[in-house]
């Protein structure tokens, strides 16, 4: 009961503040609508025991990823920020169909996700060990591969990242010809 | 009924110490760190107001309410009142996963002196402690002033940076605690007989360099250097407003960050331990009350270390600051998290 | 020649045991157990050396005027002596030697014996930078700065001092400070020696 108004409560929360994200012109409110969503998302996390995702979507989403825009936030001068202009209109309307699209196939997960373990086995397992170690077993073991895939991506896209803002020594001396 | 009623008094009164605790004793830090820098430059500091400048605090208090309030013209009112919020409240909130002693016993109802004690505590410190990123970065939107965005800027630099070199300079001590509650932590500590200090000293100074970055302090507080920057992002902060932001910055957050790490490396509540040995307890003589005072003992000789490093070093450049993160300090903590993961099993497992 | 001075760099073993940071921290920390060498400003004051620059002050006739040059001055310019008021021969040259003359407003006053005494003697001390000039210029070292130095005041008109308060300072400055040896701070328990209370009251 208690649980049930909380979880209102955050997810009421989360669809104004994304509504909140695509009405708004401005892109420092656009940036804060966007954190408030993360959080109320990660608060529903939380409402539903799933401890671990909600204090990662807190540090990955609300902080190490939205704290990028806050340089692109700190560089927007104040007229700019004031004009209507910058919206992608008939890109929005071509991504619509993607949109539905997307929402079916995660509908169609989860419900296939839901049917895989109908006598909440999973539920009894966090009980029993707690959050952060069925999260580390599940990775280790059903998902191996995958995981070590993700990394292995996620390294490369870190040394690329390191080639590309790598200092060009030579391109600097020779300028001044 | 009456169980529940109990258990949201229980936390009621458990919010306000904890509220009073940060914002009574944040306060009361200013005249700390007055006295501090003082003394080490040789002088008494505050000694007018009150027994040696006992009222100070409240003094400035008043000062600072009843100050005009004064508004950049071409600032944005909302977030400019907003970022305050964002740097009061996370601040404030982490102090919800810091556990202060054992668990007590009063009226047969067991209690334990943690607000919440979820299981992931120590990724919400540090989730919540980096939200503050925004406040500074709006602080320095909002007021529409050169510096304030400089400031601004710099600081959310510094924090990216080190927020990972911190991240990682506390998977060692989880790794051998096995747990990321705050609370479980502190147990490990004691079941195990050993402060994490002993074998993490490297996560140790890491999380020590981390600790000074985030708050600000110097030899890291190129923010609001005041040589080239005023006062950084509260430049057009005036009154109480720009007494809470320092009072967050420099207090609040030193405290938390203090004992989180008094949790982490210092095994919380215990006494003095003799590493695989024991425990040894000179105030024995407290009874109940020894685990309390040695967790304000300990956080406070962190804090007093906190200060006297403040009050000797001289300032990094912003670029020597985020290159000793990504070049000394990440990859110092990565190797120690492996070195940990290689060895901790051996022993504990 | 710029001598250059190269920083030797840190070895390793220091880089790892932040030597350099122990040495400053052991510096504070001996430094902040040590006594405190401050004043406290408003109960307790330094006083300050004899060659202060201060408030300026006119000093009055007691016999230990320069001689012959006051006598000479005096005969110029017909001036009556009053022994115990101010000095000043009205010969204008502070007024002169200043950067701000307008500062000053100085009249004479004639006496029906056909001599001279100073009448008007008005200084703004808002204008004055306290350069000292004016009494470098003064012949008969009657025009000095004195050691008071809390100049501060509620409203401007106190800032403008008169013959009277001239006079005053002056009278208060030779009994408290005339026969002190005339040197700048030179040892410490000079510099520590407190200052008593002044006790002219220029307002
Ligand atoms: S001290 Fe300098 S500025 Fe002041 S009255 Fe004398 S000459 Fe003029
Ligand atoms: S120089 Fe001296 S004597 Fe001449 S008018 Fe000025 S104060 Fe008087």
């Amino acid at each position: 009961m208690f649980k049930l108004i909380v979880f209102i409560i955050f997810s009421a929360w989360a669809v104004i503040s994304s509504l909140g994200v695509v009405l708004f012109s401005n892109p420092v409110y656009v940036i804060l609508w966007l954190l408030s969503a993360l959080i109320s998302i990660a608060g529903i996390f939380f409402v539903a025991g799933a401890e671990l995702v909600g204090a990662l979507q807190l540090i990955i989403y609300a902080v190490a990823i939205a704290v990028f825009y806050i340089f692109v936030l700190t560089a927007v001068p104040w007229e700019k920020a004031l004009k209507k202009d910058s919206h992608y209109r008939v890109e929005g309307v071509i991504a619509f169909p993607f949109i539905i699209l997307l929402y079916i196939e995660m509908f169609i997960v989860f419900t296939l996700g839901v049917m895989a373990s109908p006598k909440k086995q999973l539920k009894l397992f966090i009980e029993r060990i707690g959050n952060a170690e069925v999260v580390g077993s599940i990775l280790f073991s059903k998902y191996f591969i995958a995981f070590e895939i993700v990394s292995l991506v996620l390294l490369m896209g870190m040394i690329g990242a390191v080639l590309i803002g790598r200092k060009e020594s030579q391109t600097y001396d020779g300028d001044t010809s | 009924m009456m169980e529940i009623a109990i258990n949201l008094l229980i936390i009621l009164i458990k919010i306000l110490v904890i509220l009073a605790i940060a914002l009574g004793i944040g306060a009361y830090l200013t005249l700390v760190e007055r006295k501090v820098a003082a003394h080490i430059q040789r002088r008494p500091g505050p000694m007018v107001v009150g027994w040696h400048g006992l009222l100070q605090p409240i003094a400035d208090g008043v000062k600072l309410i009843t100050k005009e309030d004064l508004f950049p013209r071409y600032g944005n009112r909302f977030l400019y009142n907003l970022a305050l919020i964002m740097a009061l409240v996370p601040a404030v909130l982490v102090f919800a996963v810091v556990p202060f002693g054992p668990t007590i016993e009063i009226g047969g109802r067991e209690i334990k002196p943690i607000l919440t004690d979820v299981n992931v505590g120590i990724l919400l410190v540090f989730g919540l402690g980096s939200l503050a990123v925004y406040a500074i970065a709006l602080a320095g939107w909002a007021s529409n002033s050169k510096y304030a965005l400089i400031g601004s800027m710099r600081k959310a630099g510094i924090i990216i940076s080190y927020e990972v070199a911190i991240t990682f300079a506390v998977m060692g001590p989880l790794m051998l605690a096995g747990t990321l509650s705050t609370f479980e932590i502190v147990q490990a500590q004691i079941d195990q007989k050993l402060w994490y200090f002993w074998v993490q000293p490297v996560a140790f100074v890491v999380y020590m360099f981390s600790l000074l970055a985030e708050t600000g302090r110097i030899p890291f507080d190129i923010q609001e250097a005041e040589a080239e920057l005023v006062t950084g992002f509260t430049v057009e902060y005036g009154g109480i407003k720009f007494g809470l932001f320092p009072l967050v910055e420099w207090y609040v957050e030193v405290l938390t960050l203090s004992a989180i790490a008094v949790v982490l490396f210092f095994g919380g509540w215990s006494p003095i331990n003799i590493p695989f040995l024991g425990f040894v307890d000179p105030l024995f003589f407290l009874g109940p009350f020894a685990p309390f005072v040695w967790f304000v003992l300990k956080v406070a000789l962190l804090l007093l270390f906190v200060l006297w490093l403040h009050w000797t070093l001289p300032r990094y450049r912003i670029d020597q600051i985020t290159a000793i993160a990504w070049k000394v300090m990440l990859p110092l903590a990565l190797l120690n998290l492996v070195i940990t993961a290689v060895i901790a099993p051996l022993i504990w497992r | 020649m710029v001598k250059r001075v190269f920083q030797r760099p840190l070895n390793i073993i220091e880089r790892i045991l932040f030597i350099d940071f122990i040495k400053g921290l052991t510096v504070t920390l001996k430094q902040a157990f040590r006594r405190t060498i401050t004043t406290h400003y408003p109960y307790e004051k330094l006083t300050p050396p004899k060659r202060f620059r201060g408030f300026l002050g006119h000093k009055v006739i007691d016999g230990r005027e320069p001689q012959p040059a006051f006598n000479e001055w005096v005969e110029r310019m017909k001036i009556e002596v009053r022994p115990g008021s101010s000095r000043c021969v009205v010969c204008l040259l502070c007024k002169r030697a200043c950067p701000v003359p307008q500062l000053f407003e100085i009249e004479p006053e004639k006496l029906p014996n056909g001599k001279r005494v100073i009448g008007v003697f008005n200084m703004n001390l808002m204008l004055c930078t306290f350069c000292g000039l004016c009494v470098d210029a003064c012949p008969v070292d009657c025009l000095f700065n004195s050691d008071i130095h809390e100049t501060a005041s509620y409203s401007r008109k106190d800032a403008i001092l008169d013959l009277k308060a001239l006079e005053e300072i002056g009278r208060d400055w030779q009994r408290r400070r005339e026969k002190e040896e005339d040197k700048i701070w030179s040892d410490d328990e000079q510099r520590q020696r407190l200052w008593y209370e002044n006790d002219v009251s220029i307002r």
